[in-house]
């Protein structure tokens, strides 16, 4: 190779980055046996050199990684809080449409709410909020327009608490509050506000019943209707009613 | 590469050769910053499915000539310098141009040829890929890309010494495509 072929070759040569490459090797060479060519890659060395560092020099904005990122970060939280919107709006539905489906819309008698409740216990139900926190169950039960008032008897505020879901007696909202008992078996307690139901409970002595398979008792108190059920015998229910 | 973190990462690794490269190619601000984000932001949307990182960096640098020439389209077209004619010899001009080059200078002469010379310029200077490498970003042939880095070159240093008189040029509206 010629120096003036050498030449040709490495007008295109970047010094620190194309040593490697194959292509570039015996022009090398030849450089290095030629002062003049060798002087003249040093000078387009340099001149790489300084074109390169002024375009490395030029100043990218302040603030431009933070708006790449912040255009595509997620948000969890709007999200989580529309999910878990969803999620309760999607409880209520269903368990609305549970309800309305068998539920009188004028007539309503009092075994019959009593017989929809137990039915609803008696198989696989969705639960509005879990947790075994008395006060977040009332607070959640308040935010959406729930009976939250509701007293509950002694030996019931020491059973362990799973979680609540609200449903509806037509346009009355109805509180249901599920409990484990010490044998594993569960207790629901419902609450509604008084409304004109045929044979509701007028006192607060427990009614016995049983509806659905399960052993209810229903009383009044403090301007609500409590039914209270669970499977079992009647002296198993009675340690969680009012004194 | 589809967890925030990655996200986070790569933007970290890449933006400011985006930039610089984006600049080189548009010599504005405001428009260099939008296809660093744009190019971004189809990442977000596409791109993430790619898992080398290596990858991804050509990925990038693809989408975003990809970009600015469709971006180029719908422009009004300026005349640039199409390369008939230039020196045979690179000028003698090392040792000067280190101690009075600036960026404004650089982009100047960069911004007075058309974007087929450009853009191969551009990744030629500011990184550090081989030729196979920056004709694989613009989707071009290997020699092309070759031609068009001496050509380019060799224009850019004549118009950065003044070494010689301006070659006759031929103006021309064209961008050119050859997008990956």
């Amino acid at each position: 190779m010629t120096s003036r072929e050498a030449r040709e070759i490495l007008k295109t040569y970047r010094p620190g980055v194309d040593w490697a490459d194959a292509a570039f090797h015996e022009a090398l060479e030849v450089a290095k046996r030629d002062p003049e060519l060798a002087a003249w890659l040093r000078e387009q060395g340099l001149a790489y050199d300084a074109i390169r560092t002024s375009l490395r020099s030029i100043p990218v904005p302040e603030g431009l990684a933070a708006d790449i990122l912040a255009r595509h970060r997620p948000n969890p939280r709007p999200w989580r809080n529309i999910l878990q919107i969803a999620a309760a709006i999607a409880v209520l539905l269903s368990v609305a449409a549970f309800w309305l489906k068998d539920w009188p819309s004028t007539g309503a008698r009092f075994t019959d709410y009593r017989a929809s409740m137990a039915a609803l216990v008696s198989k696989k139900y969705p639960m509005s909020l879990e947790t075994p926190d008395p006060a977040l169950v009332r607070k959640f039960l308040a935010n959406n327009q729930s009976p939250a008032d509701y007293v509950l008897p002694s030996t019931l505020r020491g059973t362990p608490l799973l979680g609540c879901a609200t449903l509806s007696w037509g346009s009355n909202p109805v509180s249901l509050l599920c409990f484990r008992k010490p044998n594993g078996e569960d207790l629901w307690l419902f609450v509604t506000e008084p409304v004109a139901m045929q044979g509701a409970p007028d006192s607060t002595a427990p009614e016995f019943a049983e509806a659905s398979g399960l052993t209810t008792a229903s009383w009044r108190a403090g301007g609500k209707i409590y039914l209270l059920s669970s499977r079992g015998r009647v002296d198993e229910l009675t340690p969680y009613l009012p004194e | 590469m589809s967890s925030p973190k990655d996200f986070e990462t790569l933007v970290q690794d890449h933006y400011r050769d985006l930039y610089h490269f984006a600049y080189s190619l548009t010599r504005a601000e405001s428009e260099a910053s939008d296809l660093v984000q744009e190019t971004f932001h189809i990442w977000a949307k596409k791109g993430s499915q790619l898992r080398e990182l290596r990858s991804a960096k050509s990925w990038l640098f693809t989408t975003l000539h990809r970009e600015f020439l469709q971006a180029r389209r719908h422009q009004t077209r300026f005349p640039e310098v199409e390369l008939d004619d230039v020196q045979e010899d690179l000028p003698l001009a090392g040792a000067s141009l280190a101690n009075t080059l600036d960026a404004a200078t650089v982009l100047a002469a960069l911004g007075e040829l058309a974007v087929a010379y450009r853009a191969p310029l551009a990744l030629y200077y500011l990184q550090d890929y081989s030729y196979r490498e920056i004709a694989d970003v613009l989707g071009v042939p290997l020699g092309t890309v070759q031609s068009r880095i001496a050509r380019g070159k060799a224009r850019l240093l004549e118009m950065l010494t003044g070494s010689s008189e301006r070659p006759d040029i031929e103006e021309t509206s064209t961008g050119e495509g050859g997008a990956a």
